[in-house]
């Protein structure tokens, strides 16, 4: 039970994907521009991650080693695809708001990491708790990140009017660049705060840390 | 009996290359399959869904009680006139263009004078959300209202002149596909009226 319990909390800190793990790195600076994206793309790449999770891990037996990556993403696509269809017929108000972030979500990398990582050896169970947890923590990595650039590149936090009176907004923060920064230091600050609770900082960002090194052919080892 | 036991052989020799190369293509006619079917299973809802959709923008941007399709020459864009009792009170067009990610599609009111009367963006789901997916906000594309021909999106203007509009920050690319959706938009009805004039039709 214990362990169970460790499997859902996890991703939201101990193994963050945003900051610990550094996935998804591409939707997270690409997203964040506003809280309320954050909330839409993590909800939605929750919902993507329980469903791949679950599938493969429930074929985890069946697919063999050497053509599990093509596999995955055969499925995790064809996974997505269905989803972006059904939301789409039966659900044009969830559409709406969530739509722009599905097809986004197949190029993102905390699936098919949590795939190979986790769902490829764990049984159900435990991948579904872990495909909440770490879904838990990407969308609150998210939404701080949305919150932070929002409130200084727009002066507002979910859609309302903060200190956009009285500061003049700083645009930058919206922009790419401040993409980049705010991550950056998000990362530093966790990295702080890991190191002060005796766990090993993020250091090597390189091709080994990739999930998928172990099968990448443009591997270089680290130095 | 002889033949069966070869191919076992063979199977068992080769395991290792054919069982992955089974799976594979088990996996991907299977995930072929369920998309089909999904597709089959949402298509004409998704497309009924947009037409709806198309249908209750058009009655916002210019309320008429029919609109009436004609052709046009671009493959890409309808024209609607718009038609009260016997009245005409003025066209509704659609267009697109290239922008950040992918195609926009907007949708333009326009009076018989030539003047927009409203723009609405129909579709921009692959510009960046919070930056060039601002181009759907109001505050964007109600700049378009009474203007007409040859509109130029601007930078960083405080006061945009007659035929100009302000592009949404950091999203210069979807603002200026926008506006150049509307130009098409403009040139259509521009060309539709040139054709009824050389026919001599009204």
């Amino acid at each position: 039970m214990k362990k169970h319990f460790s499997y859902l909390t996890n991703g939201i800190i101990k193994e963050n994907p945003v900051l610990r793990l550094v996935l998804g790195t591409c939707p997270t600076l690409a997203v964040t521009t506003a809280a309320v994206n954050g909330i839409g793309m993590g909800v939605a790449a929750t919902l993507v991650l329980l469903g791949s999770n679950i599938a493969i891990s429930a074929l985890r037996k069946f697919i063999p080693d050497k053509v599990r990556i093509p596999a995955y993403i055969t499925i995790i696509a064809g996974f997505v695809t269905i989803v972006q269809m059904l939301v789409k017929a039966f659900l044009p108000t969830i559409d709406a708001s969530l739509g722009i972030f599905l097809p986004l979500i197949v190029v993102n990398c905390i699936i098919l990491g949590r795939a190979e990582m986790f769902a490829s050896k764990n049984s159900i169970l435990p991948s579904v708790l872990d495909a909440i947890g770490m879904g838990i923590g990407f969308t609150a990595t998210l939404t701080l990140m949305g919150s932070i650039r929002e409130l200084i590149g727009a002066g507002t936090l979910f859609g309302f009017p903060i200190t956009q009176q009285f500061i003049s907004p700083m645009v930058i923060m919206l922009l790419p660049p401040g993409g980049f920064f705010v991550f950056g230091i998000l990362v530093a600050l966790s990295n702080k705060l890991a190191t002060k609770a005796g766990k090993e900082p993020v250091k090597n960002l390189g091709c080994s840390s990739c999930p998928m090194a172990s099968s990448c052919a443009n591997k270089k080892e680290a130095e | 009996m002889n033949l069966l036991n070869k191919i076992k052989s063979f199977y068992n020799k080769y395991t290792d290359i054919l069982r992955p190369m089974f799976v594979l293509t088990i996996i991907c006619l299977v995930t072929a399959a369920a998309l089909s079917v999904t597709n089959m299973l949402t298509a004409t809802r998704i497309e009924n869904l947009a037409n709806q959709n198309k249908n209750r923008e058009m009655s916002a941007l210019l309320p008429a009680q029919n609109y009436r399709e004609v052709a046009v020459s671009n493959k890409n864009s309808q024209l609607f006139l718009a038609q009260d009792e016997s009245n005409f009170v003025g066209y509704v067009v659609t267009a697109s263009a290239k922008g950040y990610g992918g195609d926009i599609n907007i949708m333009a009111a326009i009076n018989p004078d030539k003047k927009i009367i409203g723009v609405s963006i129909l579709s921009a789901a692959d510009e960046t959300p919070g930056l060039g997916a601002n181009v759907t906000k109001p505050e964007f594309y109600s700049q378009f209202a009474g203007l007409s021909a040859n509109i130029t999106a601007i930078k960083n203007t405080a006061n945009p002149a007659n035929n100009e509009i302000k592009t949404v920050t950091g999203a210069t690319i979807s603002s200026k596909a926008v506006t150049k959706a509307v130009n098409q938009a403009l040139q259509i009805v521009e060309e539709y009226e040139k054709s009824l004039n050389t026919e001599g039709v009204q």
